[in-house]
């Protein structure tokens, strides 16, 4: 009996850290409990405009 | 509703936010910490509205015309008309700058209020500034706020105000109408009338006693604090102090008294469970979660006394000078003073310190610094220096010290090395930041920012590092067969088998066994996971209690429980700090890098860099310490002889490259 109370204790705390990884997974943020308010993110930087802004120093550069 | 906050890097757009929201995002009493949109519901208390209103904290932008990534957020955010309303947060203290971007802002015909931020610093300098004649001319109410007091002063006045403008037509005080913006000297002609026009409103509106001639304390300090020659030991001797107080006194002291709390939990569950329940059950519960989390969690202590020191240096605006003092060295290596900043956010987590090279405009410095920002060892790291000083070197403060200093030689010797790779040997750059007012540091603030890392830290441990743990602990109890491992035959055992090819390579190093290299791979996970897997492996509750530790081996000393040597175990550290940073801080290296060879080659010069400087710090201790060469000094020499030649083909190849431009460029 005891086993079984143990036994379903671990399960119990993986399943809740499993599920909070897995959570934090669908809500975009790289790190589960990110203390940086989860606003990073490993999927590739929509719109930051990273080339146009290259584009314009080197147009600034040319000019 | 939605409320944009719109402003110049610094005005103080995020204490704001988080005042008006109750969130915790990251601020920095410097230029460039927030570096993409961030939103949140405003507290009804604030608001006092029924209906939710959405607050949008912009990163910081001189105009409208951007010139880094993230002030090309905000011009596309204010300008696609997403938001009811802007409140534009103008630091009082600096208005003549700061008015250039709201006379744009009012142009796009959103309706806006002025926030006229820090007037607690203004007011200091019994600076006087006419808020009636400045709404007058620019059109727009104007409320004074300082977010960072404890009692939101005009945090109210200024949301009433923004909800009272939604739906109307804003005007603007100043029109470019007619510019032509394919032509420079028209655009050129055009901000010279902003400028003006600008500067004949302040002249207006503001009332300074002080001239800017005379020397304030401010300049005073700067003289000192970020001087040519003494800024650099001023910043070692400040960083030895911040680890000193956290690992060696005040740290140590409250992590006793919680890892107390540890190992009463740990005996209370023992005691409940008994003699009955299977060994298996009780290694997986006791040793697995509750020792190999509980040895993370050990550190939390150390690791607050730590970043409420660091959030109070922030704070006080001096990390914005040691931006100033590392430019210096930055420079002659093809980096600028502002790589500093994405390196002093990653000292709290790699993944936003590579997220924040977006402020650099150049892109071969922006992808140099996001390659190299993970040498500076992050907060999950600290868990490892905190244990490795405090078992080996009696919790010498120059541990923990050394290694930040390492980090930054390394991120030098690392710039100096893409430069010459990529050819780029004779592109200068300039720096320009603006130092932020030297204040003192909120306490507040510095504990709210160690709580809500403390929060993370405690989560992680408690999610990730669990479940590693307890795999670990199911790989080490089972063999390939899926039998559980006899006793004292823990090298037969699935965990042995996944990690002893690495530990073979690893014997150069001084660390060759398998515990310590399946600590090394688990660290890729997360890098607190090298403190909770050695837990694990070792059957250790808690780092913190060296008595206990001791106790593990039957009263051997603790080197011999890991096989470790004291320079042996500087090595491990090392290579362990210097290697590759976790998956999640490599995913973010490849968005920022946008490019596989450049984050191939960073990956596999962080390898690089941490086996040879790994092996040169065993090899090299060892002789100094005993006289003779460590274990494996052949294999190991030969892995490095390789590793650097590799490296020297790259450089030389870069050389040429670039001989080939120029006699290109010259025909």
């Amino acid at each position: 009996m005891t086993n079984i109370v143990v036994a379903f204790t671990i399960l119990v705390i993986l399943s809740l850290s499993v599920m909070r990884i897995l959570s934090d997974k669908r809500k975009g943020k790289s790190c589960t409990g990110c203390a940086e308010g989860g606003s990073c993110s490993t999927k590739p930087i929509q719109d930051t405009g990273k080339h146009s802004i290259d584009k314009r120093i080197k147009i600034k550069q040319l000019t | 509703m939605k409320i944009a906050l719109a402003g110049n890097p610094n005005s103080g757009k995020t204490t704001l936010f988080n005042a008006i929201t109750g969130k915790i995002e990251r601020v920095g009493n410097w230029a460039g910490v927030t570096i993409s949109k961030k939103e949140g519901p405003i507290k009804p208390a604030i608001s006092k509205s029924d209906s939710q209103i959405i607050a949008v904290d912009l990163p910081g932008a001189y105009s409208m015309s951007p010139f880094t990534s993230e002030e090309t957020i905000t011009r596309n955010y204010v300008k696609s008309a997403q938001a009811d309303v802007i409140i534009n947060v103008v630091d009082s203290t600096n208005l003549s700058r700061s008015l250039f971007f709201t006379t744009q802002l009012l142009q796009l015909g959103i309706p806006l209020v002025v926030a006229l931020n820090k007037t607690d610093i203004s007011n200091k300098r019994k600076t006087e500034i006419d808020l009636n004649q400045l709404s007058e001319v620019l059109g727009c109410p104007v409320v004074e706020t300082t977010a960072t007091s404890g009692n939101f002063n005009g945090l109210e006045a200024l949301i009433a105000t923004a909800i009272e403008l939604d739906g109307h037509q804003q005007s603007a005080p100043f029109s470019d109408v007619g510019i032509d913006l394919k032509n420079p000297e028209s655009v050129r002609s055009f901000d010279t009338k902003r400028f003006d026009f600008v500067k004949a409103l302040v002249s207006r509106t503001v009332t300074r006693p002080i001239e800017s001639n005379i020397q304030t304390f401010q300049d005073k300090a700067d003289r000192i604090l970020a001087h040519k020659w003494l800024g650099l030991p001023i910043f070692a001797v400040i960083m030895w102090a911040v680890f000193s107080i956290s690992q060696t006194h005040v740290g140590p002291v409250l992590a006793d008294v919680f890892v107390g709390w540890i190992d009463s939990l740990y005996a209370l569950v023992e005691t409940l469970m008994g003699d009955e329940v299977s060994p298996l059950l009780s290694a997986l519960l006791l040793d697995g979660i509750i020792g190999g989390v509980g040895a993370v969690i050990g550190f939390l202590p150390l690791i607050m006394v730590l970043f409420f020191l660091l959030a109070l240096l922030e704070d006080s605006g001096y990390m914005a000078r040691v931006a100033v003092i590392m430019d210096r060295f930055f420079k002659k290596v093809g980096l600028s003073g502002k790589s500093i900043i994405p390196m002093v956010i990653g000292t709290g987590c790699a993944i936003p310190g590579i997220m924040a090279t977006r402020t650099i405009q150049n892109q071969r410095q922006r992808r140099t610094t996001a390659m190299l920002t993970p040498f500076i060892p992050c907060g999950a790291k600290l868990p490892v220096i905190a244990l490795f000083a405090g078992v080996f070197f009696e919790n010498a403060a120059w541990v923990g010290t050394s290694m930040y200093f390492a980090g930054i030689a390394l991120i030098i010797f690392g710039a100096l090395m893409v430069v010459r790779i990529t050819g780029e040997k004779g592109s200068r750059s300039f720096f320009i930041l603006e130092l932020p007012e030297y204040r003192i540091p909120s306490v507040k603030r510095a504990v709210v920012s160690t709580l809500s890392r403390a929060k993370a830290f405690v989560i992680k441990a408690a999610t990730i590092i669990l479940v590693c743990n307890a795999v670990v602990q199911i790989m080490q109890t089972f063999n390939w067969q899926f039998e559980v491992v006899a006793e004292g035959a823990a090298d037969t055992s699935i965990l042995a088998g996944i990690a002893t090819p690495f530990a073979f390579i690893l014997i150069p190093l001084g660390f060759g066994v398998w515990q310590l290299a399946a600590a090394a791979i688990t660290g890729f996970i997360a890098k607190e996971n090298v403190v909770g897997t050695l837990a694990v492996v070792y059957g250790i509750t808690n780092f913190i209690d060296t008595e206990e530790l001791a106790l593990v081996s039957g009263g051997a000393d603790v080197a011999s429980i890991m096989g470790l040597s004291s320079v042996a175990a500087l090595s491990y550290l090392v290579f362990n700090l210097f290697t590759p940073p976790c998956f999640a801080a490599i995913g973010a290296m490849n968005a920022e890098l946008e490019n596989k060879k450049w984050l191939w080659g960073g990956v596999a010069f962080q390898f690089g860099v941490g086996y040879v400087v790994a092996f040169m710090t065993y090899q090299i201790g060892t002789l100094l310490v005993t006289g003779l060469l460590g274990q494996g000094f052949i294999y190991g020499l030969i892995a490095s002889l390789i590793l650097v030649g590799i490296l020297v083909y790259f450089v030389r190849k870069g050389g040429e490259d670039e001989e080939q431009k120029l006699e290109l460029s010259a025909a």
